[in-house]
């Protein structure tokens, strides 16, 4: 019975009659709410948290000071350095060295190290360091460092600890003073030149200037990072300053702060959630929209005899739209309300997870106020539509309803239900089968959204393994078993050393560096990864045209969203140019990589361009023997950086896309609670309907056990049903997201494994029985003897 | 045989209800329904249970039927306690010794008329075959053999009440309970049934207890009892009259 507060409400009959119906059919609306809820909530708080992130970067970039240009040079005295401060835009620049180099952990492993070192003698605010531990560097105390969050966070690093770090040919201890956050490293520092940029794969310190003077007798730098006045165009600026630099320096290169690696690698990575998350919201909206329509439809088709009374009384159809409008507005109001009151749960969620897996602070969840809106404007078409559709019911009604006898007896079963309910050998399959094709609108709906919700869960499984898969194979398409980083570049001859004291027979060397390239007025800086086009060891998954070759040793291999960005295709010719030195190439092959800005040049190309010849800055090599303990020895040679083997870059390619597997399982367990409630909500209402047939069958003697389990079975066909429409609703809906990723990163293929369908089947295949038990609960409570009394069973 | 007769291990006494007393609640407090009844009930004998709506003539079916619990007293069914029955065991002695027949039929849509009575067999084991075969012979016994694959929509209110009996004794119960079987049939129709009922008893061997407000059931049956605002009154000379 509806609670005595409904009861007196002070409202007009029709509306007080509805109110009382809806308290009957609260569990069905509840779960219909629920489920715009969700749609509404993931879409305003998976966006909203997405703008987020944006905005706290751009806050932080703003409280940190970060640079808008960072110009990298040949290094070199400050003193041979020209001054920046008569270009007017410039507000202030700073000094300073970067310096590559490595760090002994207590785990014994090397770390890539980037130690940065100030030589500016004035406190501007640029780049500055926010301390979270210890204190600041002190002059006095010259073996002090501070080190970025990263190195305590990923590496357990702590205020007072030891490190010893190679500079030069030596090592150096030094002691860690203080932790600080950066905003130049954001996101936590990832190595580029590693061929897969992992979350803390680089530490970064700062050092006193005395840890390099003291050894090299003076103080190099070749970091210069310029702030400007706001409103500059930093354009304009960029080119002036370079210009201005090369008066004097060789200039390596110069970026906007929206050029850094970190920068650029984040909006790849939310680029791929802008694709997830609306999908999620879509199917949510699809699946409340079928389900509202379908439910407002009931309702209103469960009432042709109140109505046909209220008729027969004297109020009007309009009064019994209205009243029903209001009903559907206040349905309305609860699912903004819960929504928007989901919404920064689900924001929070998405935003603590995907923060904490790529290392960056968390940022604080704020609405998006267009998301907000069109999230509002959707949930009132979608209810405005559904009760109006439901509506024009009322309007075909006529008193004589009031006379009808509801006869359950016209839904019996059609020939296909009939047929194949005689092949089941009990009545406790048989009929759940019938019940299938009695409504058959209502089964194939119900089929379809259910298929929906769990459809899109397995195409979100598939897209991941997709994803990593792609990435795993086109990293073992590589045919070298390892890739040497050195320290710097080295000759010829120091790497045929190399290679001879380690017993290595087979390699191939690499360089690496930045370049740019103007295209269409648009000047951008690539990642240049120099390969003997003879040896096609590191793999290119070539998109159009031709891989690199020695008989066009201008040709290059551009990253294919590099190549979109530009407008460049296949025979383009391009400027490209490293320190001041530029060359002309052709655009020979379109690839599909992970890292944005990367290109492929034929190494001696490279090494022409950047005048490194004779040099290399890594090598791929092969061997057959021991491969880790070769890794060990090469990374206690002064010269080498990093070691980083094949199964190695696969390991870090699966850590890295972790950050994708709790966004994949909150959307699952989305979907599948999706799924869950719309059984609830329309086939419970259905199997409740036919209350009566089941108390029919208790009173001919059958358990209470057998009716759970003709509820089950029947919930259990319709499961089936579903799931055999999910399999390929699920590897469409993979492809299409695949394609979707594609476009915003690199060429994910399909990959579909039964892994992935299990892990959405088997909890379906849980999940629906439970449905079933509330329902079944609501049929098995009542007395037998209640029932009979209200007449119900016909 | 699909179950063992219903009449094997039997008393004579069939229904033995003794002080039964039962009272629904509402929310002005709750409505006395039955008061002190005692009804008996022999093998094979016939009894109309007679009174206008809201006497409580459903409510003794039901208790009588397992179907629900008296408030005091003690019921005796088949020699069974029913007062000392759980929920599970009401349910099995429901499908073993009782059949019900309702006023407005209670078939299940989905099934046929053969499916119908299978159903009413099934919890009671045996082969498919010999359940197959016991209901074509209770549809055999109500005249209904030719329409065995027809769906309850499919046939008229008289056919569906003639499955709904040949249902409830398909099983060859002990005892047969029907509530306003003709309640929702035509005069024609309904002494058909009642002639059905009559024929079925014979047959079968069964008690029936009929519930019902028509004044023709008096006809049907070998003694009719009367129900007044709960209480049971002498039967009317005229009624015992015309049940001899």
């Amino acid at each position: 019975m509806p609670p005595n507060w409904l009861r007196r409400l002070p409202l007009p009959a029709p509306l007080l009659h509805l109110s009382r119906s809806a308290w009957l059919m609260f569990g069905r609306l509840l779960a219909v709410g629920m489920i715009a809820a969700f749609g509404l909530a993931v879409y305003v708080g998976g966006l909203s948290a997405i703008d987020s992130i944006f905005t706290a970067r751009d806050n932080w970039y703003a409280e940190g000071h970060l640079a808008d240009i960072e110009m990298h040079v040949a290094a070199d005295e400050m003193d041979n350095f020209p001054e920046f401060s008569s270009i007017p835009e410039v507000a202030a620049y700073r000094f300073r060295m970067t310096y590559p180099s490595s760090v002994s952990l207590r785990t014994n492993e090397t770390l890539p190290l980037l130690m940065i070192v100030d030589a500016s003698r004035s406190n501007l605010p640029i780049n500055t360091l926010k301390m979270m531990a210890g204190t600041g560097l002190d002059p006095n105390d010259p073996d002090g460092i501070i080190i970025e969050r990263s190195l305590a966070h990923f590496h357990g690093v702590k205020v007072g600890d030891t490190l010893s770090v190679k500079l030069g040919k030596d090592q150096a201890t030094l002691h860690v003073r203080g932790i600080a956050s950066d905003a130049e490293f954001l996101l936590a520092p990832v190595n580029p030149a590693l061929f897969v940029p992992s979350k803390g794969s680089l530490g970064v310190m700062y050092a006193n200037p005395a840890v390099l003077s003291d050894r090299l007798g003076f103080l190099p730098v070749n970091s210069i990072l310029f702030r400007l006045q706001a409103g500059a165009s930093i354009d304009d600026v960029l080119q002036r300053v370079t210009e201005r630099a090369r008066t004097r320096l060789n200039v390596d290169w110069t970026i906007r702060h929206t050029e850094q690696f970190s920068y650029r690698f984040l909006e790849k990575d939310l680029s791929v959630f802008r694709i997830m998350v609306p999908v999620i919201a879509v199917v949510s909206a699809l699946s409340a929209s079928v389900v509202t329509v379908f439910l407002f439809l009931q309702w209103v088709a469960a009432e042709p005899q109140p109505l046909g009374v209220f008729l027969v009384l004297g109020y009007a159809p309009e009064q019994l739209a209205v009243a029903f409008a209001a009903m559907f507005t206040w349905m309305t109001c609860g699912v903004l309300i819960g929504g928007l009151t989901f919404a920064p749960i689900i924001g929070g969620a998405f935003l603590r997870s995907f923060s904490g897996s790529i290392g960056l602070p968390l940022p604080h969840f704020a609405f998006t106020p267009s998301c907000l809106a069109w999230g509002v404007v959707g949930v009132i078409a979608l209810f405005g539509l559904a009760g109006a559709t439901a509506i024009t019911r009322v309007f075909v009604m006529t008193p004589r309803d009031a006379m009808r006898h509801s006869i359950a007896l016209r839904y019996a079963t059609d020939s296909l239900g009939g047929a194949l309910g005689r092949m089941m050998p009990r009545v406790w399959l048989r009929m759940p089968l019938r019940s299938l094709f009695r409504h058959r609108i209502m089964s194939g709906v119900a089929i379809l959204s259910v298929a929906l919700g769990f459809g899109i869960t397995a195409a979100f499984f598939i897209s991941y393994s997709s994803f990593v898969g792609t990435s795993v194979n086109r990293v073992s398409q590589n045919t070298w078993d390892a890739a040497v980083d050195f320290v710097s570049p080295l000759w010829n001859e120091d790497v045929a050393h190399l290679t001879t004291a380690n017993g290595i027979t087979q390699f191939s060397p690499y360089t690496k560096g930045v370049a740019q390239i103007v295209s269409m007025g648009n000047r951008i800086n690539l990642y240049i990864g120099g390969f003997d086009p003879d040896n096609q060891w590191h793999f290119a998954q070539i998109v159009a045209g031709q891989n690199l070759s020695n008989s066009d040793p201008t040709g290059i291999l551009l990253e294919q969203s590099t190549a979109r960005q530009l407008g460049l295709s296949i025979g383009s010719r391009i400027v490209v140019e490293v320190q001041g030195r530029q060359r002309t190439a052709t655009v020979r092959g379109i690839f599909s990589g992970a890292m944005p800005g990367e290109a492929r040049f034929a190494i001696s190309f490279h090494r022409e361009l950047a005048d490194m010849k004779e040099q290399s800055t890594g090598l791929l090599l092969r061997t057959n023997g021991d491969l880790q303990d070769l890794s060990l020895k090469l990374l206690k040679d002064p010269d080498v950086q990093q070691v980083m083997t094949k199964a190695q870059v696969a390991a870090e390619i699966l850590a890295a896309s972790g950050q994708v597997t709790e966004i994949i399982r909150l959307g699952a367990l989305i979907s599948i609670s999706i799924a869950g409630l719309f059984i609830f909500a329309c086939v419970g209402y259905t199997v409740l309907l036919r209350s009566g047939e089941y108390q029919t069958l208790r009173v001919l003697g059958y358990r209470n056990g057998l009716i759970l389990l003709l509820i089950v079975v029947e919930i259990g066909f319709l499961g089936l049903a579903s799931l055999c429409l999910a399999t390929p609703l699920g590897a469409l809906i993979a492809e299409y997201l695949n394609r979707k990723l594609s476009d915003a990163w690199f060429e994910v293929d399909t990959i579909i494994s039964l892994a992935d369908y299990l892990k959405t089947f088997l909890p379906g295949f849980v999940l629906m029985p439970l449905v079933a038990l509330p329902i079944a609960n609501l049929i098995l409570r009542v007395p037998i003897a209640k029932e009979l009394r209200s007449g119900e069973i016909t | 045989m699909l179950i063992a007769d219903a009449k094997d291990n039997l008393p004579g006494r069939l229904i033995e209800l003794r002080g039964v007393s039962k009272h629904y609640d509402s929310d002005a407090g709750p409505v006395p329904v039955l008061l002190d009844v005692d009804l008996q009930v022999d093998a094979a004998e016939a009894v109309a249970l007679k009174g206008v709506s809201g006497s409580g003539k459903s409510t003794l079916l039901h208790i009588a039927g397992a179907i629900d619990k008296a408030d005091r007293g003690t019921v005796r069914v088949c020699g069974v306690d029913l007062g000392s029955l759980n929920l599970r065991e009401q349910t099995d002695f429901r499908a073993r010794r009782l059949g019900f027949v309702f006023q407005f039929f209670n078939l299940i849509p989905t099934l046929t008329a053969l499916e119908n009575v299978i159903a009413a067999l099934e919890p009671l084991g045996g082969t498919r075959a010999s359940r197959q075969q016991s209901a074509a012979a209770a549809l055999q016994l109500t005249g209904l053999d030719h329409l065995l694959d027809k769906y309850p929509s499919q046939l008229s209110g008289g056919q569906q009440q003639r499955i709904a009996i040949a249902r409830a004794v398909a099983k060859r119960p002990a005892i047969l309970l029907a509530d306003e079987p003709t309640g929702a049939l035509d005069a024609m129709t309904a002494a058909r049934i009642l002639e059905l009922l009559d024929t079925i008893r014979k047959e079968v061997h069964c008690a029936v207890v009929i519930a019902t407000h028509d004044p023709v059931v008096s006809h049907y049956v070998d003694r009719v009892v009367r129900l007044e605002q709960g209480v049971l009154v002498p039967e009317l000379a005229e009624e015992a009259n015309l049940a001899t």
